[in-house]
């Protein structure tokens, strides 16, 4: 009887096999590995919400990370400017509107003047100097180089009543868990709806969405704007886990997203999270083997994956007999 | 293009016909604002839509279908005609897929096509006839006034021309449309009111078999000896 259950909805019992070892992780890992694989999902977040735009709608972006920095500088400033209880969740919406705004105006000037492309991209790569450059001269707000770190620490729960320290890493590990579901949840939703259709057809012909009567520079606002606020998000969730510094918005990281998202798989959502998790470990692993080479072997591994695989680990493993690992499969 | 003047009962059918470089799409790109005029009006609906952008000229009810079928091949079948005949709503209908009628017409659209078995299919994956009718069905579904068809048999066999001048007729039926097409034999089958360009301007209007016995035509355009 199981097994026939089993068999009819191998998928759901995969789903929630793998979400049983997520939920119990802590329980059987250390406080180290837990903030790490705590880390790794909010990176997979911005992966995700780099999926949404670059996949799903074609617009390449060198300079993501400038989203995801702004929206941890939010949180941390938020944090610091306002010292009273509650202040956690202003932060992260205020994490969350920063980066949107910052997109929203980008794209306002760049679709709405037909940038598209790779200029777009070089735009962003532009972009990225100047915003690290803001935060170094802005000093007295950012920390400068030196970083943000004098700002009371989040706390999440009922403000005043019951609150949970968001550095303890159980907190932060659920806390990042249930916020990468409901990203995935989220993208899936947006991807799936009859907008996700038309930001899909705006990837292969913007032209012909246009004479089907779509404002499409509009369209690409408002996709470029969810996935910032999402990247600023992530952002958010990294100030338990990390240390603010203009590092976060450097060029390397807007590259190593790319990765990610690449070797992942490029339009399936979950390869965001697959290749994050893939490299994060990897580089983690060959790191503390290999001091200096490390970097090296990531950057073979990438080149290997997108020649052997353009559709990435997920995309493979959608179309090869891989179809067996049914949690990849598309719904 | 140089003082055209062509006028068009609502709900009929018009084919335009007229040698190469004469001006049919450039007619096309200028309804729709693909170009602009040097001087002059472009009137849709009483509006004048010169300094219009194209989504707001499709929005007032202009649609086109493309010489080469210009198709979204990543996405299904069902997903292009979504698309389609989402073209005039508001970005919360979108995102929350209310759809309000479409679904019926899409589903009159996969039947009036047969395409009921290939809904979920690549549309990229499509022959080339398909995507000409799959084209033709997004085109009806984006539920224009004026429809603009350009070259609908381009690359088709006698078989698959002979099927689209039927489903012209058939859906197309009491929608106010231009056909550019080079095909005689198709512009017969349409039994439609033709129109010739020459040189950017109209040259003889009538059903297709005054054009085909006049003289001045069969010389430009049909190619026969005076």
């Amino acid at each position: 009887m199981s097994n026939n259950l089993l068999y009819k909805q191998p998928k759901s019992w995969a789903l929630g096999i793998l979400l049983l070892a997520l939920c119990l992780f802590p329980q059987v890992f250390s406080g180290y590995q837990t903030s790490l694989l705590a880390k790794f999902l909010v990176f997979g977040i911005f992966a995700l919400s780099l999926d949404l735009i670059w996949g799903y709608s074609g617009i390449v972006n060198f300079g993501h990370a400038i989203f995801f920095g702004a929206g941890a500088y939010a949180m941390g400033i938020a944090l610091k400017y306002l010292p009273f209880a509650g202040a956690t969740y202003l932060a992260v919406i205020f994490a969350i509107l920063v980066p949107m705004i910052i997109a929203i105006l980008l794209g306002y000037f760049l679709f709405y003047g037909r940038v598209g492309g790779v200029f777009f991209g070089v735009v962003t790569l532009a972009l990225t100097g100047v915003v690290q450059s803001i935060i170094i001269v802005s000093s007295d707000l950012t920390g400068g180089m030196n970083g943000l770190f004098d700002f009371p620490p989040p706390k999440l729960g009922i403000p005043g009543i019951l609150e949970f320290d968001l550095y303890s890493p159980t907190v932060a590990y659920y806390t990042v868990l249930v916020s990468a579901i409901g990203c995935y949840l989220l993208a899936k939703y947006i991807v799936n709806s009859d907008f996700g259709r038309v930001i899909q057809a705006i990837r292969e012909d913007e032209d012909r969405v246009e004479f089907l009567g779509y404002n499409v520079p509009f369209m690409k606002v408002v996709i470029f704007a969810i996935a910032c606020g999402m990247a600023g998000f992530s952002g958010a969730l990294y100030v338990p886990l990390g240390f603010i510094s203009p590092d976060l918005l450097s060029i390397e990281r807007s590259a190593v997203v790319l990765v990610w998202v690449a070797v992942g798989g490029r339009g399936t959502l979950v390869g965001a999270f697959v290749g994050t998790l893939v490299v994060s470990y990897l580089q983690t692993f060959l790191s503390d083997q290999f001091v200096v080479l490390w970097l090296l072997f990531i950057g073979m591994l990438a080149i290997l994956v997108i020649l052997i695989w353009p559709s990435g680990i997920v995309g493979f493993a959608r179309t090869h007999p891989f179809k067996s690992l049914i949690l990849f499969k598309r719904s | 293009m140089d003082g055209l003047d062509l006028n068009v009962a609502k709900g009929e059918t018009r084919c335009i016909i007229g040698p190469n470089g004469t001006g049919k799409t450039t007619l096309f790109n200028l309804i729709t604002g693909r170009i602009k005029p040097d001087s002059g009006e472009i009137n849709i609906g009483g509006r004048n839509v010169v300094s219009r952008r194209i989504y707001e000229i499709a929005r007032l009810g202009v649609s086109r279908k493309f010489q080469s079928p210009t198709i979204f091949g990543d996405l299904s079948v069902e997903d292009n005609l979504i698309i389609a005949a989402m073209g005039r709503r508001r970005l919360n209908d979108l995102i929350f897929s209310r759809r309000h009628g479409a679904d019926s017409r899409i589903e009159e659209i996969l039947e009036k096509l047969e395409f009921g078995e290939l809904r979920n299919q690549r549309s990229g994956d499509l022959s080339h006839g398909q995507r000409q009718w799959l084209e033709i069905g997004m085109v009806l579904l984006n539920d224009p006034d004026l429809i603009l068809l350009d070259e609908p048999t381009a690359g088709m066999t006698l078989a698959e021309t002979a099927r689209t001048a039927d489903l012209i007729r058939q859906v197309l039926q009491g929608k106010t449309t231009l056909v550019i097409e080079h095909d005689i034999a198709f512009v017969r089958r349409l039994e439609a009111p033709v129109t010739v360009l020459f040189r950017g301007k109209v040259m003889r209007e009538g059903s297709f078999e005054e054009i085909a016995e006049d003289e001045q035509v069969r010389r430009i355009y049909l190619g026969e000896n005076p």
